[in-house]
């Protein structure tokens, strides 16, 4: 990173926070801070949605994993249409005329406050220790190409977020929700262009299409019904449209974007927004990864692209196993750029088959000699690529991107843990009748603890590949049965109270016994089989116990 | 701008549909001819 770069890093993350702050409105009134007083238009809506939920991780790793796999990983987003389109049908008008702050309210108005209460319960557990990863994932990333410690990287992306969240709210987050989308999509196709150019200069576009497919990288597709397989197109249809039913329909990060949507048509036309770009954004990103493995075909690689225990192996007693590899390597590459120039399909299969050894290899003498058997290079794949290959100014909009991304996935998720927080919890139960100024500072309040909260788990998540991994399957273990809690809700009358909150309990009990007895049934499915167990039970317990006076079924009439 | 106002949009969700279902069958065969 040149001192230029380093301007445009700091210009960009500075512009984004002031005019993020500069254009919030009415933030001294509850509403204003925590859902714009209702008047966001749908566009800036939409962008926040899609900001919200790609995170810095969706730019690094989901580059990395094309880079590996290829594009099969856009399967996981083919329910998103068509989620969006049943959301923009039930959900959407009934939370807005039912003029909640947060999605779990409605759960009250149709059922009864302990439903509510678990439901904004297990998304503010969940939520709170998955915003803590998403800091850490890209700061473990970004302090290894940076050079920086892991504190100053985690703190340099915490501290101006909840600076900005804190003081300008929802309005904060959704403008700069807005800028981050531009910047990602220029970023992206800029580095598209660039690799373009530099594969042309030494073969043919068709020939890198070619060399592409030939390695199964742009096998998109693939319709084989395998329940153990996690990315096929049933699990992204079936199993990624109940995950996206819920993330967009249950979730206050979500729900809180388009509740602050100047109207019913407003929110809708924001999710249309997202149902439209999400996949060839999505497609975009992908494609750069696949794009750098062929760029990689010519020019030379790292034989692993997280270098940051090179030097320790390097001076081990690995050292002269690694040195060796490293030479099989250089020469193995060489190979496969000749076989891939002449475009002899078989030799160039066969010489990319033992640079994948190669590479396996090494990753396991790092792993002996690291003690870290979780140690990948996956996530560190696109961002070599953008320091070593991009020109002046560009490597630093990318990594001012990646660091925006971090921040607005972040300060949406930290926004909606605090309404909640402030909205299911404090004013429910605590303090019921105090004035707007009190929520209001007490929401501030909130937002800066769960902001300090996140960097806390952040710099301990990081260290900690096991729990990142358990707090990232944590959303699959939940996420079905909220959104078979939201079915009973909206689509049926005859659910009781009780058949929600016992359905509720049922459908999380059910996911984690499937989930840690038959391991091999991939994630997607608990979404399913969540939703489906919470609605039988619900339903079950519905017919047979009798509905308590205390509740208000006839929420369907007035809404 | 009333809270309330709530058009149908049923032309704009089967765009959305066809649109994602071009899409999908559009990298099937990509995938089945560069493979």
């Amino acid at each position: 990173m040149r001192p230029f770069d380093w301007f445009v890093v700091v210009a960009y993350v500075g512009w984004i926070i002031v005019d993020g702050l500069r254009r919030s409105k009415h933030t001294d009134q509850i509403e204003g801070y925590l859902l714009a007083s209702r008047s966001l238009p749908w566009w800036a809506v939409g962008l926040s949605v899609m900001a919200t939920q790609m995170s810095a991780v969706t730019i690094v790793a989901t580059t990395g994993l094309a880079y590996s796999t290829g594009l099969r990983f856009i399967q996981n987003y083919i329910g998103l249409p068509l989620a969006m389109v049943i959301l923009s049908l039930t959900v959407v008008p009934f939370f807005t005329r039912a003029r909640v702050y947060t999605a779990y309210e409605y759960l009250e108005q149709r059922f009864d406050a302990r439903t509510r209460s678990l439901a904004s319960f297990l998304f503010l557990v969940g939520r709170a220790m998955s915003l803590g990863v998403t800091l850490a994932a890209p700061a473990v990333v970004m302090s290894t190409i940076l050079g920086w410690t892991l504190p100053v990287t985690v703190l340099a992306i915490c501290v101006p977020m909840i600076a900005y969240t804190t003081i300008g709210g929802v309005q904060a987050v959704a403008w700069t929700d807005v800028k981050q989308m531009f910047i990602v999509v220029f970023g992206m196709s800029a580095a598209v262009a660039i690799l373009l150019y530099g594969i042309v200069q030494h073969v043919s576009l068709g020939q890198a299409i070619h060399l592409a497919g030939a390695t199964g990288r742009l096998q998109a597709i693939d319709f084989r019904f395998n329940l153990t397989e996690t990315y096929t197109f049933w699990s992204g249809m079936i199993g990624g449209l109940f995950l996206m039913l819920s993330y967009f329909g249950c979730d206050q990060s979500q729900v809180q974007r388009y509740l602050s949507a100047k109207s019913i048509d407003e929110a809708r036309q924001s999710l249309m927004l997202t149902a439209y770009v999400k996949i060839p954004l999505q497609l975009l990103i992908l494609v750069a990864g696949v794009l750098v493995f062929v760029f990689y075909l010519f020019q030379a690689p790292p034989m692993l692209f997280n270098r940051v225990h090179d030097a320790e192996i390097a001076a081990g007693p690995q050292g002269a196993q690694y040195a060796a590899l490293q030479q099989s390597f250089d020469q193995e590459i060489a190979t496969r750029r000749d076989a891939a120039t002449r475009d002899d399909r078989a030799a160039f299969l066969a010489s990319e088959a033992r640079v994948r050894d190669i590479r396996a290899q090494a990753a396991s003498v790092v792993r002996q000699a690291t003690g870290d058997d979780r140690y990948n290079d996956v996530n560190y794949v696109f961002p070599t690529f953008i320091t070593t290959h991009l020109p002046i100014g560009l490597v630093g909009l990318m990594i001012a991107a990646i660091f925006a991304a971090a921040m607005s996935a972040s300060g949406g998720e930290l926004n909606s843990l605090a309404t909640a927080t402030i909205i299911d919890f404090y004013r429910r139960h605590f303090v019921t009748d105090a004035s707007d100024a009190h929520y209001l500072l007490a929401s501030k309040l909130a937002t800066s603890f769960w902001g300090l909260f996140a960097c806390i788990v952040a710099m301990y998540a990081a260290n900690q590949g096991s729990l990142i991994e358990v707090v990232n399957r944590y959303g699959s273990f939940f996420y079905g049965s909220l959104l078979g809690v939201f079915i009973l809700a909206i689509l049926t009358r005859r659910a009781t109270a009780a058949g929600a909150f016992w359905g509720l309990i049922s459908g999380m009990i059910v996911v984690l016994t499937v989930a840690f007895t038959l391991p091999w049934i991939a994630f997607l499915w608990h979404n399913v089989i969540g939703a489906a167990v919470v609605v039988a039970v619900g339903m079950t317990i519905s017919f047979v116990a009798p509905r308590s006076d205390s509740e208000h079924s006839d929420v369907f009439d007035t809404l | 701008m009333s809270v309330e106002r709530d058009t149908p949009m049923t032309s704009i969700y089967i765009q959305v549909l066809v649109l994602e279902a071009i899409i999908v069958v559009a990298l099937w065969v990509f995938g089945r001819m560069f493979s």
